[in-house]
Formats: structure tokens, sequence, C-alpha cells
């Protein structure tokens, strides 16, 4: 404060000119209200702690409750702080949550909020923006910044059928028609003892109960894994449409992903090339087909936060992602657009002996010609464009 | 949820209306009222007998009334010609009350008296003493009803206008300018007009309080206390504006910690030292004086053995030659000059300490409240310094210094350079022994001596360099000499002429391939010698 100065200033000339020792008195009671608020302020500044305390992880509709701790450390009271916590709009209105209060010597203070999720997404809470000062306006302000945590709401999972897609998953027709292996682990029913079956394959309390000799059947053993290949190319995307396009397929993509882990227990992977909030930069994903589900999580914590980006060609994702494959695995392929690249990479992947499944997202339905070479392909072709499916899910 | 248009609105709390109906108007009024006891002091050291009460409650008087004539006529939209009705009313009301005001104490036949001669004489109504004490009251009302406008504008968002002033700043900017005249009538009260311009009369000692009119102390408290409030309203009206929830008993807290912090500080203010008895050149002076003093008494107490070793050569050279004895030097202590100075009517060290002391303190304080004040302010220190003498003084001292780095930097760089290439030099000339150690050199150094070692060694196998070529000229002559090493003595000549004039450090790494060169060379150039 200017006059501040100016009268200290003023007071010391007339002081030191009239002699009066009581005016030093009030030179001093001035100088100590300057010096000690700013003293004040600085301690406060120095001493308050901030914690956040929330759960950082849930699912689209979750209500999630932050609770902000203030906590004073040092033995000066904090006269009055104003917290200001900056929010992201798709999680609450209006967007920040601002209080003024006040903490005693060693006080504590928690404040709370509720967020509503309601998009996936890979949030910002904060920054919390603290601002304090001295009780008399002499102009010493202080302020706090605490770094943003981070809450992620992963992708609505509908069920299959409200995607309007078929539920043999992986969208292929599987277990596959030439098995190569079986799996012994997997008995998928019994069958009358032919000549040259294994006595191993006996099924004896089957055969215990029917009467005559029966022998298990086992899935096939051909490699189930299946990876859901995301397009996130913001060129494939009509420019109206595309934020409402690349919402569905990521939410196609994480019900795909949890029906084949949930429902179908066999793996499932990710790949795709996108724009990532956390390195804040395009990276690409891949996770390898896995099917735990904490797997899952991990699957669905990335679609939580990937956005479209200007990556390279879909095509050139999909060819160089099943390298990492094993032969007869089944490709998931969610895309906006149908194009002769990428057609020409769905013939490349059939005759290198992978399964793939095309799921287009738009209004339009695949065209006759694509249809007609997709059949002739055997690689099956879905449409999945129900807008107002993913506003009733949100 | 709507509110109901019809409802009116529930206005501020029943705390917060106490506060601003009858904490601050009568704060404002007492501090006003403090002013008006020193002005009648001051008034009194003219007319002894002249009892100023009535004074000091009419400024009082007049500053509450300012803020609730400000309220009503808010309250009441009273505009044009109807204010400056109720204005004139009012200032009327305070002539006459202060006209009452002077007959208080008065017997009431005087007042039957003088009332009886304003029929005749109508400039007696308005005398001297109630002029006065209603141009005092005035100025109390005027600036009692700033205060209530400034109140009240608290808060509000502010004007784009370039000398905007804010209502806050204006309150404190009232209060401090309040302060300074109090301060100087208190002075003048105190010290008499007198003695006034006597530079060298003593200081004031003691507390206000003692002296039973505590008015400065009370003045600047509850100034200060009124500042918290004034900031607490502004913060208060900004966070409702943006809609900021507020904790319960916020304003509460807000006065207990304003009053506890003020308390504390004043009670500091009171430890701290006030008095001194010498001035501060004085002081300064005396202490110059002092630490010269003890200087010279060092000095003296070194001195006293050699005065008797002379005397004594002295005395025995007398004896020998039969001259006269010399005078035997005074044997005694010398005296600290404040020994000799205590006994006059100067102050004694004890009370220089304590001025000193106590102008440190003052002094310091000040210096360190303006030295933050301008940190945090770097604007206002730019703007200072832009003025046109001060940018000047500026540039001239910034040129200065330039010039001084500049030149320590040259010197330190070039002086160590020239002492090593001139030991260099005279190194085959003086042709003596001296002990030398290479590796305590700089690479730098090292450099300049492998290259300087081979013009020593050629120069004794007569390839000397010639005064007038330059190190590549030589290099001409040298390197087809030496056929096994002219790459070698290219590079090496290379290496001096950039170890000679470049600035660039260098490391051991390039002293190690330097050094590779200047073996090479030399097996060279004793592999040339045995040739001859």
């Amino acid at each position: 404060m200017q006059t501040l100065v100016s009268f200290l200033l003023i007071l010391f000339l007339i002081a030191a000119f009239l002699r009066v020792d009581f005016f030093f008195t009030i030179l001093y009671l001035f100088c100590g209200v300057y010096l000690l608020s700013r003293m004040w302020v600085r301690h406060v500044v120095d001493r308050v702690r901030v914690r956040r305390c929330f759960t950082d992880h849930a699912f689209s509709g979750d209500q999630v409750t932050v609770e902000v701790a203030l906590h004073n450390t040092g033995w000066l009271p904090a006269p009055w702080l104003q917290v200001g916590e900056t929010l992201p709009v798709a999680l609450i209105t209006p967007p920040f949550h601002r209080e003024v209060l006040s903490l005693g010597r060693h006080g504590k203070r928690s404040l709370s909020y509720t967020l509503h999720c309601r998009h996936r997404g890979y949030y910002p809470i904060g920054p919390l923006r603290l601002q304090t000062g001295d009780l008399l306006g002499i102009g010493h302000q202080g302020q706090v910044e605490v770094a943003p945590d981070h809450l992620t709401v992963y992708p609505y999972v509908v069920p299959m059928q409200e995607l309007g897609l078929p539920t043999c998953s992986p969208l292929v027709a599987l277990p596959a028609r030439s098995p190569l292996f079986e799996d012994p682990a997997r008995i998928m029913g019994v069958r009358d003892y032919q000549r040259g079956d294994s006595p191993r394959r006996i099924h004896w309390t089957a055969t215990a109960s029917a009467g005559r000799l029966l022998v298990k059947r086992y899935q096939p053993a051909i490699a189930r894994e299946t990876l859901v290949c995301l397009d996130l190319d913001r060129d494939d995307y009509e420019r109206r449409r595309r934020y409402t396009a690349t919402e569905l397929a990521i939410v196609v993509a994480a019900s795909i992903a949890n029906h084949v882990v949930v429902r179908e227990r066999l793996p499932v992977g990710l790949a795709t090339e996108a724009w990532d909030p956390l390195l804040e930069e395009s990276a690409r994903f891949f996770l390898p087909p896995r099917p735990e589900r904490a797997h899952l999580m991990s699957l669905l914590e990335v679609l939580a936060r990937v956005q479209v980006t200007l990556a390279t060609p879909f095509a050139d994702l999909l060819r160089r992602e099943s390298a990492n494959l094993p032969w007869g695995a089944t490709l998931t392929v969610i895309t906006g657009c149908e194009s002769d690249p990428l057609f020409d990479t769905l013939v490349y992947l059939r005759r290198a002996g992978f399964a793939v499944a095309l799921i287009l997202v738009r209004p339009e339905r695949p065209s006759s010609e694509l249809q007609a070479r997709a059949d002739l392909l055997g690689v099956p072709v879905h449409r999945v464009w129900r807008e107002q499916d993913l506003e009733t899910w949100r | 949820m709507n509110r109901d248009p019809c409802r009116p609105h529930p206005g501020p709390p029943p705390s917060e209306r106490g506060r601003e109906n009858v904490f601050r108007p009568l704060v404002v009024g007492v501090m006003f009222g403090c002013i008006a006891v020193s002005a009648v002091g001051l008034v009194r050291l003219f007319f002894p007998a002249w009892n100023g009460t009535f004074l000091v409650v009419g400024c009082v008087l007049a500053a509450l009334e300012a803020n609730y004539s400000y309220r009503l006529i808010r309250a009441r939209h009273l505009w044009g010609t109807d204010r400056l009705r109720f204005r004139a009313i009012e200032l009327a009301l305070f002539f006459v009350l202060l006209k009452i005001g002077g007959y208080v104490g008065d017997p009431w036949t005087d007042v039957l008296a003088d009332v009886q001669t304003w029929p005749r004489y109508p400039h007696r109504v308005v005398d001297p003493e109630t002029a006065g004490a209603f141009v005092l009251a005035f100025l109390s009302w005027q600036a009692a009803t700033e205060t209530a406008h400034d109140f009240q504008l608290l808060g509000q968002p502010p004007e784009t206008l370039r000398y905007y002033v804010s209502p806050g700043e204006r309150l404190a900017k009232r209060f401090f300018q309040g302060g300074a005249v109090l301060l100087v009538i208190t002075g003048v009260h105190r010290i008499g007009i007198e003695s006034l311009l006597d530079l060298r009369r003593p200081s004031v000692h003691g507390l206000v309080l003692a002296d039973r009119n505590p008015n400065v102390l009370i003045y600047f408290l509850l100034g200060l206390v009124m500042l918290g409030q004034v900031h607490f309203t502004r913060l208060r009206q900004q966070w409702r504006s943006q809609e900021i929830t507020m904790i319960e008993g916020l304003a509460g807290r807000w006065v207990r910690y304003s009053l506890a912090f003020i308390g504390l500080v004043a009670l500091l203010a009171f430890l701290l030292p006030t008095g001194y008895t010498v001035g501060l050149l004085d002081a300064v002076a005396r202490a110059v004086s002092l630490v010269g003093g003890v200087l010279w008494f060092i000095l003296m107490l070194l001195m006293l053995p050699l005065a008797w070793l002379l005397w004594v050569v002295l005395a025995l050279l007398s004896r020998l030659f039969g001259g006269p004895p010399p005078a035997r030097p005074d044997l005694g202590v010398p005296e600290l000059p404040q020994q000799a100075e205590a006994l006059g009517a100067a102050p004694g060290w004890f009370e220089v300490l304590r001025s000193l002391v106590f102008w440190a303190v003052a002094l310091g304080m000040v210096v360190y409240v303006i030295r933050t004040y301008l940190r945090d302010h770097p604007e206002v220190l730019e703007a200072l310094t832009s003025r046109g003498p001060i940018r000047a003084l500026r540039r001239l001292l910034s040129a200065l210094w330039r010039r001084l780095v500049g030149l320590a930097t040259v010197v330190g760089e070039r002086l160590p350079r020239r002492l090593s290439l001139r030991r260099a030099r005279s190194e085959p000339r003086e042709a003596r022994f001296r002990f030398f150690r290479l590796g305590a050199l700089a690479p730098r150094e090292r450099i300049l001596y492998y290259y300087l070692s081979v013009l020593r060694r050629a120069g004794q196998q007569g390839i000397p360099r010639g005064r007038s070529q330059t190190p590549y000229e030589y290099d001409g002559t040298l390197g087809p000499r030496l056929t096994q090493a002219e790459q070698e003595m290219r590079r090496l000549t290379e290496a001096f002429v950039e170890a000679r004039y470049s600035r660039h450090p260098f490391d051991r790494e390039r002293d190690r391939q330097v050094r590779t060169l200047w073996q090479r060379v030399k097996a060279a150039l004793r592999a040339l010698k045995q040739e001859d």
C-alpha cells in the first residue's frame, strides 16, 4: 500500500523534527503492522497443506465425492483462505468450487463436492488455488497452487444387443470351424465313444450315468484371442458427426472387450492410435490380449482417456499390430469409414490366417459392393449407429 | 429457487447492520473527536482559559450526524433543491448548536446580556469563537460524509477511469492524512510554538497516555481496527458478488484476530526504544569519533615500546657524545577519548550508544519497509527510476559499472597470460636454474610452454625464430626441416596461436593432444641434431 509507505516516511520526518518520543512508538506500530502482516501471510502460505481424497476411477453414471482436506500446520491461524478449485465442466456445473474459510492454529477443515461422471474421460481435478492475505488490507497477498489430480471415468459398457451386434462373440464364427487343437480344459459336451478315441477322453461319470461309454468333447484350441482395433484417426470420421461417432466407437470397443472377457472368458486386447491426455501427445496403444478382469480394467482405462487425433493411416496400424498376434486370432476392426486401403488390409489379414470382423460406426448402411466383397472374404460387417442410445446410456 | 418478487430483500444480517449503523459511525466520530482534542489543545496555547470541550463534542456529533444524514438522503432519494435545502438546514443547526455550546459554563446573566446585544449588533452572532468552531465542525462533517460515501461504495467493481482511486484506498488515505495532521498538531501543542524551531531542544519523553490525553493512540488504534473492517467489507462484497460461500462466524474471527494482532504489535512497539539524546548526525559523528579514538589508543599502545627503545638509544648516545639527555617519553597509558569528554557537558557514551541503537532500529525499520515495498512493487521502482535525472544518473552508474566489470575481466584474463609469456620469453635468456613443475601450470599455459620449448630447442640447433617472424612464418621455416614431424609442427603452431589469442578455456584433453605433438616435434628435433 503506497499510502502507508508514504505515511511512514512522513511520520518519521515529523517524529524526527518534533522530537516527540511517542511518535516513534506510532512509527514502530505501523512498521510492525506492515512487517508482521507480511510475515504472517508468508507463514500461512508456507504452512497450509492441502490434500484431495477421492476415488480416482469411476464408471460412467457414478457420482464421485471429492473431499479437500486443509490443514494449517503452523502455529499462527490463517485468518482467511479463499479456496478455488477448478473443475471440468463435464463433471460439475458450475465448473469450480469456491469457498472462503478460516483455520485456527493447527486447524483442520475439509470441503466436499460431488462430481457427476456423465461422460468418459480423463479429467483434471484442480488446480486448487488457495489465496490468503493480511487482515488490514496493507496489500500482502499470498497464493498457493495445488497441482491437479486426475479422475478417470470409464466409458459406458452396454450389452451387445443394444449395439445391434451378434452375441456369438467375438463377432466371427467362433469356436473356430477348423480346429487344429483341442483344449482339454474346456469341455463343451460329450459324445458316444468311437473306435480310436483315447481312453483318457472317456467321461467316466457321464458314462456311469448314461450307461454307455461316452467321451468328452473339447473346445477347439485354435487361437481364441481377440484384438479390438479402434480407429481414432480424425480423418476417418465425418466432420459433422465426428464427436458422436468416435464416442460411439469407443463405447462399442469397451462393450466388446467387456463381453469377451466377462461373458466369453476369452482374452481380448486393444490396438489404437490416439491422443493421450496423460502424455499430452499422440500415442500408439497396444494391449496384448489377456483374459483377466484386471486387464479389462486397464483396457477400459485406455479407452476412457483416448481422443481422436491425426494419426497414421488405420490400415497401416492393422497390418503392424497383426504381426503381434498368433495365427487364427480374431481382429475386430472398428472404424468410421470404408476405403479401398482398408479393404485391402482386410484381405491381407484374412490371407494371413486371421479372423476379421468389421464394425462401421456411421449412420449409413455398408454399400452393397462392400457387403458383397466382405461376404466373399468371409468377413462379417456390422453397422452401429444408434445415437439416441448413446444419449440414453448417459 | 425463485425468489418472490413481492417479498422484500432480506438485507444484511443484524450483526452486519449493527456494524454498519452503529460501530462504524461511532468509530469515525471518535476519530474525528481525537483530532479535535488536539486542535483544542493547540488553541489553548493561545487562549489558556478557553474551554473547548463543546468543540470536541461538536466534531463527534457532526461526524455522527453526517453518517446519518448521508443514509437518510440516500433512503429518501433527495436530489437537487431538496437536497440543498436539507443540507442548509443541517449546517444552520450546527451553527446554532455550536453557538449554544459556546455558552456552556457561562453564567445566565452573561448569556442573556450577550443575546440582548444581537438586535443592535447582529454581527456579534458570528463571533470568532463560534466561527472557528463551525469551520472545524464543518470539516469534520464533510470528511465524515465522504467517509460514509466511501463505505457505501466498498466492494463495488472498480471504474475504468485513468485516475480512479478505490474507496478503500481513499479511506486509508484519509486516515493517514488525518493521522499526519493529528501528529503535527499534537507535537506543536506538546513542544510549544516558541521552541518549534529550536533544534537543540530536548526530546519530549513519556507516553501520550500519561498526559491524560490518549487521543493520538486512540486515533491510530481505532484507525487500524477500521482499516481491518474496511478490508473485510471489501473482500466480503467481492466474495458475495462472485457467489463464494463463506463460513459462519468469519466476521467475528476477523474482529478477534484483528484486535489481537493490533494489540500484539502495539505491545511490541511500546517495548522498542524511543528516547534519544543525540541527533542522528551527531550520533553518527560520535560513533565515528569513538572508532577513531579506539584506533588511536591502539596505535599509541603499539608505539609505546618503540618510543622507549628510541629513548634508550638516544640516552646512550647523549652519554657517549656528552649531549643533553633526551626527554623521557610519557609512560602513562593514553586516555580514551570518552574519558575526556565525559568530564564535559557532552552526553556520555551510554547515551550515545542508546541513541545509536535507537536510530538503527527506527531507520532500519523504515528502510526495510521501503525496500520490501519496492521489491513487492517493482513497477513503483521502475516509475521512480524512469524519471529524467534519476534515469540519467542510473545510466551513468550502470555504464561505469559495466566499464569497471569489463576492465576487471580483461585484466584478470590478460595479466596471467602476459606474465606467463614474459616468464617463458625470459627463460632462455636467464639460463639459470629454476624449479619448474609443468603439472602445476594451467592447460593454456602448458600449451604455450610446449611451443616456446620448441622455439628454444630449435634456436639451440641454429634455427632461431626471427624477431619479426610470426608463428606461421616461423612454421614455414622450421616445418620443412622437420621431415618426420612437419604436420605436428604445423598443428603445434596452430595450438599455440589458439592458446595465445583466444579466450575460451582449454581442457586437459586438449593439453594431452598438444603434448603428444610437442613430444613428436622434440623427437624430430633430436633426430635432426643427430643428423647434423
